[in-house]
């Protein structure tokens, strides 16, 4: 009787841990959160700023959910910031096309780079961060090379920025997206055949293979994926602000994967929710939110991202092992 | 008889390579072999040769490191920001033990921590940019001494110093991996991990002497570029990860470790330098320059892949070193 007491305890004590283990990135953003709140509620604390935070990460919360994928599948995409760089520019160049043409040419091209980097990597089985490292340096030419390295400026008047400047009750359209699109990546994931297809490819591709499941193509459908978010990132974009300049994508792989890691996504496949992943974005963003705040230099904000990244993933090795 | 043919033809297809590139950019531009050009080609490759010859090392050893490029960038700065405070001689020792510091970190954390190479490297890489960008605002600092534009600049005859510093080195490389212990701990380690350990080798220590190495290598190339171009700046390595690995991975080191040799590497590099000194030549513009540069380190990864199959399955017997 008080053994199976004592047992009754512990488990509880067990599950506590165990709720505590499965949501730290949870627990961490709250208690940042609820820190920068206390040190700065007049200016962290208003419904402006808040807003603002959401609008700042948005961005990377919509290239995170693709990349989330990616990640589950035990791959790895650098050249999202270059897909967005090209997306940024696309729309720009064909304002006189009208609306259609903008949103469809530019979407295509994301699918379409993001199916070239499936190819290599799901069909040819190439190591993904060099094959994406190498499409990193492609589509960042290729994005000068139709702007011709020029700043870019759209015409303000047009239908296209008006969109994208709408605020629907004070929130801006991107917002909208990121949740609309966080929400699909998350039934996706975990609601379809092929979102456990993607976490099986990820733990175990030969019982995956075994198992029936084309490999190939649930490796090359991520990436696609991807390249159309980067796609959908870079039009809200060049809408809202109405200018692009073709490198301005640089360094947008490490905010995303940082995230996404942040978010307790396995760099060993397998392991990732874009619950997770959204709770890692917006840590980062009240993060850089609050860098930004008490005006530290982006120098050091580029020195704390690559610890933070460094922790991360050390923090990921440990609660691998345990 | 053909299949005789084929098997040299594999074997030695970097020279192959190599040959058929020199003729056909010897035609389509008659500049290219000037000795004038053929010198400023080995010249441009020297820092990049330099760095290859650490990432060779580590690679074979199944590791990696994208942190050259910022660290190649941050020794540049450290040699010309702190010669005119502790004098040269002590300046150039600081930048060099920077250089092998951050190898040293990276090794570290790869090691001990069991962080993913890549991942590792990726975020030294943006780390080092940051503290870079804090030094001088993120401008490039100029150089102050006269003597030290000595090391970059200076001739030996018709051959400029970092040639020989460059062959110097690949000599003593080919050396080190070819008949000693470190060298073949190497290709121990990359070949079979748990059977160096289990064989009594120090895994670890080698591991991170490796990352040391590159880092050191790195550093090198930082102050002979620093000293060449007169100037310290972090943008100096951006491009350094893709052309080094794509010209590694072209000269027969496999991604997966325990495969290469330094005289493939070394006919990778020359390769990619005969390529973009003729790109240079032919004034393609630097955009496409970029989109091609890309396109060649997806083809010789999907190249590697391919003969990684193809040992795989035993069918060409690809020598090891």
């Amino acid at each position: 009787m008080e053994s199976s007491l004592r047992k009754g305890n512990k488990k509880t004590t067990n599950k506590i841990a165990e709720i505590l283990k499965e949501n730290t990135i949870l627990m961490v953003f709250i208690v940042l959160f609820i820190i920068i709140s206390i040190a700065r509620p007049d200016t962290f604390l208003t419904a402006i700023n808040l807003i603002n935070i959401l609008r700042q990460v948005s961005i990377v919360g919509i290239i995170a959910c693709g990349m989330t994928m990616i990640l589950v599948t035990g791959n790895m995409d650098l050249s999202v910031g270059s897909i967005f760089s090209l997306c940024l520019v696309i729309p720009i160049l064909l304002e006189p096309y009208g609306l259609f043409l903008q949103i469809a040419v530019t979407l295509i091209a994301g699918m379409a780079i993001g199916l070239v980097n499936g190819i290599l990597v799901g069909k040819l089985n190439g190591n993904s961060f060099i094959i994406t490292l190498g499409m990193l340096s492609i589509v960042q030419g290729l994005a000068l090379l139709v702007s011709g390295g020029r700043f870019l400026l759209a015409d303000s008047d047009s239908i296209f920025i008006i969109i994208g400047r709408t605020n629907l009750l004070g929130i801006p359209i991107g917002v909208y997206v990121l949740v609309i699109i966080a929400i699909i990546s998350h039934l996706i994931l975990s609601k379809t055949t092929f979102g456990r297809s993607i976490y099986l490819t990820g733990s175990n591709p030969f019982a995956a293979y075994a198992s029936g499941i084309n490999i190939g193509n649930i490796r090359m459908l991520t990436f696609v994926m991807t390249g159309l978010f980067c796609a959908v990132g870079g039009i809200l974009t060049a809408s809202r602000i109405g200018t692009a300049q073709p490198s301005s994508g640089a360094g947008l792989e490490f905010d995303v994967l940082a995230a996404v890691i942040l978010g307790g996504t396995s760099l060993f496949g397998g392991k990732g929710s874009i619950f997770n992943t959204m709770i890692g974005v917006l840590l980062l963003g009240i993060v850089g939110n609050s860098m930004i705040m008490m005006g530290i230099p982006f120098s050091f904000q580029l020195v704390v991202k690559g610890l933070i990244l460094v922790a991360a993933v050390y923090y990921d090795n440990i609660s691998n092992k345990g | 008889m053909k299949n005789n043919f084929l098997r040299m033809l594999s074997k030695y297809r970097l020279f192959v390579i190599l040959i058929a590139f020199i003729i056909i950019i010897s035609i389509a531009d008659s500049n290219f072999l000037a000795s004038g050009n053929l010198i400023n080609l080995l010249l441009h490759i020297s820092t990049d040769g330099i760095m290859a010859l650490g990432i060779t090392v580590l690679l074979i050893s199944g590791a990696f490191d994208l942190s050259i490029g910022s660290n190649l960038g941050i020794c540049s700065l450290v040699v010309v920001g702190l010669q005119g405070i502790v004098g040269l001689p002590l300046a150039i020792i600081i930048a060099i033990l920077t250089g092998c510091l951050i190898g040293l970190i990276n090794g570290l954390l790869v090691t001990y921590g069991k962080i993913n190479a890549f991942i590792t490297t990726l975020a030294t890489l943006i780390l080092i940019k940051g503290f870079a960008l804090s030094i001088n605002n993120g401008s490039p600092i100029p150089n102050t001494i006269p003597e030290f534009t000595v090391i970059g600049v200076g001739q030996i005859g018709p051959i400029p110093l970092p040639v020989i510093y460059f062959i110097v080195f690949a000599i003593v490389f080919w050396f080190v991996m070819k008949y000693t212990s470190f060298g073949r701990n190497a290709y121990a380690i990359g070949g079979n991990e748990l059977a160096a350990r289990v064989s009594g080798i120090n895994v670890n220590l080698y591991k991170v002497m490796y990352f040391v190495l590159s880092g050191f290598c790195a550093g090198i190339a930082g102050i002979i570029l620093a000293s060449k171009l007169n100037t310290g700046s972090i943008i100096f390595g951006d491009s350094a990860p893709i052309v080094v690995i794509s010209a590694v991975i072209l000269g027969g080191v496999s991604l997966k470790g325990g495969i290469g040799n330094i005289r493939g590497a070394m006919l990778g590099i020359l390769i990619i330098g005969v390529f973009n000194n003729s790109m240079n030549l032919l004034n393609v513009q630097s955009y496409y320059q970029l989109v091609i540069k890309g396109i060649i380190l997806i083809a010789v990864v999907q190249i590697d892949a391919y003969y990684e199959k193809v040992r795989a399955a035993g069918g060409l017997q690809i020598k090891r070193r």
